[in-house]
């Protein structure tokens, strides 16, 4: 498979007046072609920003080192004007506010097509039926008609989804599209998207919190923590055999509906990302730590084929 | 509200300079009747030998048409200008800030009655409701900050309602009524400290104002009234004599634009700081 | 010990343009049950189904279109001042969705977590300094935090000064609005834990609010369904979960993820396209597929499946041979 996006050593801080915040330390991520990755994590760990930094969607007190590649070439501020809209398309979570609610549907559906491919409008308003069809949306007039806030929460993600895909992009990023609805609602969008990948074969950078829809959607799991990747591997090896102290204690916590069994917090809390210390980010929380881990941090090794992780109990494998 | 905040939002020399401006005529409003170099003349007692003399060392800003040093009289105009703006809004504050809590905390009727009532204040031009409060209950400083008190109050009633129903959705209100806690105490403890930073920026905002309308009362003769001075009557009964003689109203007008510019930069300071947005931009 | 007998909550909401028609919102639809001493119940249902109204209506948050509310036998459907401290207040607390917004930011957690006392009785500082750290310890927080604001602490810590706060009057119910949907998984492990520990310790009774089938499973031994201000079914948490009756509690079963990868991803069940509002018959009717003539006319009254059973469909007995 060849690689899509990779992240090589990225650390990204912003300038607060509460000091500097590591958001993001050393990470190094791949994307491949046409496979979905799940990049899973709590508040705080850096997820939605490591989708961000792909499109430089980031506020003016960022400031990053290390690099990010798109099929090759780096990402800075002029060629990602190159591959924003055009090759990378996001969907944000609240589609509220990613939507704008002045206009129709019609006339931000039109916005894209007519800005991505140069099209004319007459262009544009043949290729939208097929674009609504593709996202289930079946009452084209009276989807188009209609401003945002006059449809479901359901309908505008369908909507964001079709703008996104209007584009014909090569990543996706999904940042926890489904968040903000409903069960029956997610499940629906959620298979949409997956029905929708396996057959156009794009890219999907899938960013959430939730575990369960990470089992059934993703092809690879990344898991962050604290600003830093601790665990990738493919979804079956992840579950059953999870390599980090962090990623063991995120599954213990899961609650699965079809079972009573009380979750093993994980103990301790969530670290402040301003205090600046080079040991383990986990340390303080972790069964399993001993001294390695108050000097430095781990780098991310292959632990076992297409298994990496960042702790020092696997320090001795191929880095 | 961190003190970094306010060292940053002060950073910037405009607002340095309206703090600057607004204490100084504070302080000497409040010292007048000690510093100022001719206290008869500027309470009123006349010095016809002197009349209309142009800026001097003896009188630094001339002399009026009653031969009044005018740089004292203006001082002594600061004293009024500030009180009756402190008072209107005030007073003010205090009719409609109760008024926008109940409406808002209680909604239904009780909202519905009260914006009626707030509404017909509202619609009351307030020079024409000065002129019939000056033409019944008479002339004076009093009456005319009555009538601007009228006209002012529905603003804040309308501005702490707004704030205050956002603040009810609060999941915090809920749990106090859930817990039992009393109406009163509810706005009180809850409510109203939400309510006073945009509170607190359309006060300094509205000093400004209401010294221009204090100003404009008194230069249409319904304000302060002679021998007394203000910068109002001051600049009405100077303007007579500004072809020849352009100092007599024109020190009062300055002082009057300084202030009211003054307030309104410190009233833009202040919102900014309590603006999140405006805020983040600050940090860059 | 907590009673509610033909709920009903309707609200009038002015339609689209100048001149809308007026619509009729039934949040809360003729919703009858009860909760014993000790039990521990959870209402499930998506946006709009009503479960939040529900539970602002049994502790007058909200007040009641028409119905009425048990505690311990008492009405107190309506009640205000004293009779309601004294009936609702002191027996009944809530601890709500996003801790953050619970908590006033100007307050310090002291004087959050004492406020329900103090709306109750007078007491000395040193009695309620006793009780803050008391409770501040039983719901596994360091009692010097009683010094901060809610701005210094996390949403975890947060959320717990919400529920020492709640069991400052030593209430006998609480009512929960989905009170981990907004932490993070390993916070929400942790009170999940400490509410079920507390429950145990104080014998409690809980009514738990959640769209989170997972924590309904670890915490509720009873379910409540609710659909668009109706009640669908009612049973053991693990009954109604295995062996769903309704259609929509099977609907909501299957669109669950499980967090097994060995699961395949499934196709949603099929619905009729339609919105939610139908006005007579079932509710659901406009959106199940095998709805028939007869549910037009059905008025979605509870069937007594067995006892601790009901549900509200009348092909209630087919339901687990439909596939998807």
């Amino acid at each position: 498979m060849k690689e899509l996006v990779r992240f090589e050593n990225y650390s990204l801080s912003f300038k607060t007046l509460h000091g500097k915040v590591r958001a993001l330390r050393n990470v190094s991520l791949t994307i491949q072609d046409g496979e979905i990755v799940a990049l899973v994590g709590e508040t705080g760990c850096g997820k939605t920003v490591t989708g961000l930094s792909i499109i430089g969607l980031l506020p003016e007190n960022a400031v990053y080192s290390g690099g990010i590649f798109f099929k090759g070439m780096k990402i800075d501020r002029e060629t990602v004007r190159r591959i924003r809209g055009k090759e990378v398309a996001v969907v944000f979570q609240d589609p509220s506010s990613s939507l704008n609610p002045l206009y129709t549907v019609e006339q931000q559906l039109l916005d894209v097509l007519m800005s991505r491919w140069n099209m004319t409008r007459s262009e544009a308003k043949e290729r939208i039926p097929e674009l609504l069809k593709q996202v289930q949306l079946f009452d084209v007039d009276r989807v188009l008609r209609a401003y945002p806030h006059e449809l479901s929460g359901g309908m505008r993600q369908r909507i964001m989804i079709a703008m996104a895909l209007a584009c014909e992009p090569s990543l996706l990023i999904a940042d926890e599209p489904t968040t903000a609805l409903d069960v029956t609602v997610q499940r629906q969008i959620l298979y949409l998207l997956w029905e929708l990948q396996r057959a156009k074969k794009f890219s999907v950078l899938f960013i959430t919190h939730d575990l369960g829809i990470v089992a059934q959607l993703a092809d690879r799991i990344v898991v962050m923590y604290a600003g830093s990747v601790v665990e990738i591997a493919p979804k079956r090896l992840l579950f059953t055999n999870p390599l980090h102290p962090y990623t063991v204690g995120l599954l213990n916590c899961v609650l699965d509906p079809r079972r009573k069994k009380l979750p093993e917090p994980i103990p301790g809390s969530l670290p402040s990302l301003t205090e600046i210390s080079s040991e383990c980010a986990f340390r303080e929380r972790c069964g399993h730590a001993f001294d390695e881990c108050s000097i430095s941090t781990p780098n991310l090794v292959e632990a076992e084929p297409n298994h990496f992780v960042s702790c020092h109990l696997w320090r001795g494998q191929r880095g | 509200m961190s003190l970094k905040l306010l060292k940053l939002a002060f950073k910037n020399a405009f607002a340095r300079f309206s703090l600057l401006i607004v204490l100084i005529f504070v302080a000497m409003a409040l010292t007048a009747p000690w510093i100022v170099p001719y206290k008869e003349q500027a309470l009123g007692e006349p010095n016809m030998a002197e009349r209309l003399q142009p800026p001097s060392l003896r009188h630094p800003f001339g002399t009026d048409h009653m031969g009044r040093d005018i740089l004292s009289r203006v001082m002594y105009g600061s004293r009024t200008s500030l009180v009756t703006a402190v008072l209107v809004v005030f007073l003010s504050a205090l009719i409609g800030v109760p008024i926008g809590l109940i409406s808002a905390y209680f909604g239904g009727f009780v909202d519905n009655i009260l914006m009626r009532f707030t509404d017909i204040f509202l619609s009351f031009p307030p020079l024409l409701l000065a002129l019939l409060i000056a033409s019944t209950l008479g002339k004076g400083l009093f009456n005319a900050i009555l009538a601007l008190v009228v006209t002012w109050w529905p603003w804040y009633a309308r501005l702490v309602r707004s704030q205050a129903l956002s603040i009810k959705t609060f999941a915090y209100v809920e749990a106090a009524k859930a817990a039992g806690v009393s109406s009163a105490k509810i706005m009180f403890r809850h409510i109203l400290p939400g309510c006073i930073a945009p509170l607190a920026v359309q006060c300094t905002m509205d000093m400004g104002s209401a010294i221009l309308e204090a100003a404009a009362l008194s230069f249409l003769g319904l304000g302060v009234q002679p021998p007394k001075a203000d910068w109002g009557l001051m600049i009405s009964e100077g303007k007579a004599y500004f072809l020849n003689y352009w100092w007599v109203p024109t020190f009062p007008g300055l002082f009057v634009l300084l202030l009211v510019v003054s307030f309104n930069l410190l009233g833009d300071v202040l919102r900014e700081m309590i603006d999140p947005r405006l805020r983040r931009r600050m940090l860059v | 010990m907590v009673e509610v007998r033909n709920l009903k909550k309707y609200f009038v909401l002015r339609g689209k343009g100048l001149w809308g028609k007026k619509i009729l919102v039934r949040a809360v639809d003729d919703v009858t049950f009860s909760v014993q001493d000790g039990q521990s119940i959870a209402i499930v249902g998506e946006s709009g189904s009503g479960k939040s109204t529900l539970i602002r209506c049994i502790n007058g948050l909200v007040k009641p279109t028409s119905g009425q509310v048990f505690i311990d036998g008492q009405p107190v459907t309506l009640l205000k001042g004293r009779e309601y401290r004294e009936k609702v207040a002191k027996k009944i607390q809530m601890v709500f969705q996003d801790p953050v917004t619970s908590l006033n930011p100007r307050l310090k957690v002291f004087d959050i977590v004492v406020e329900p006392v103090l709306a109750q009785r007078r007491m000395r500082r040193s009695q309620l300094i006793d009780l803050v750290n008391d409770l501040l310890q039983k719901v596994g927080l360091d009692p010097k935090l009683s010094e901060r604001y809610p701005g210094e602490l996390s949403g975890g810590q947060c959320q717990r000064v919400a529920i020492a706060r709640a069991l400052s009057v030593q209430p006998k119910i609480l009512l929960l609005d989905e009170p981990t949907s907004s932490l993070d998984v390993s916070v929400q492990a942790q009170i999940l834990r400490l509410l079920n520990e507390l429950r145990q310790n104080l014998h409690l009774s809980y009514i738990f609010v959640s769209h989170d089938l997972g924590v309904v499973r670890n915490i509720a031994e009873r379910v409540l369904v609710m659909y668009l201000g109706k009640l669908v079914e009612i049973g053991p948490t693990e009954e109604v979960m295995d062996h769903p009756m309704h259609p929509y509690t099977k609907l909501l079963m299957e669109s669950v993820f499980y967090p097994d990868p060995n699961v395949e991803m499934r196709k949603p069940v099929t619905l009729k396209e339609s919105d939610g509002y139908t006005g007579t018959g079932c509710n659901f009717k406009n959106r199940c597929v095998h709805a028939t003539r007869d549910c037009e006319d059905y008025d979605m009254s509870l069937i007594e499946v067995s006892p601790e059973r009901f549900v509200s469909c009348i092909r209630w007995k087919e339901v687990n041979s439909w596939s998807n």
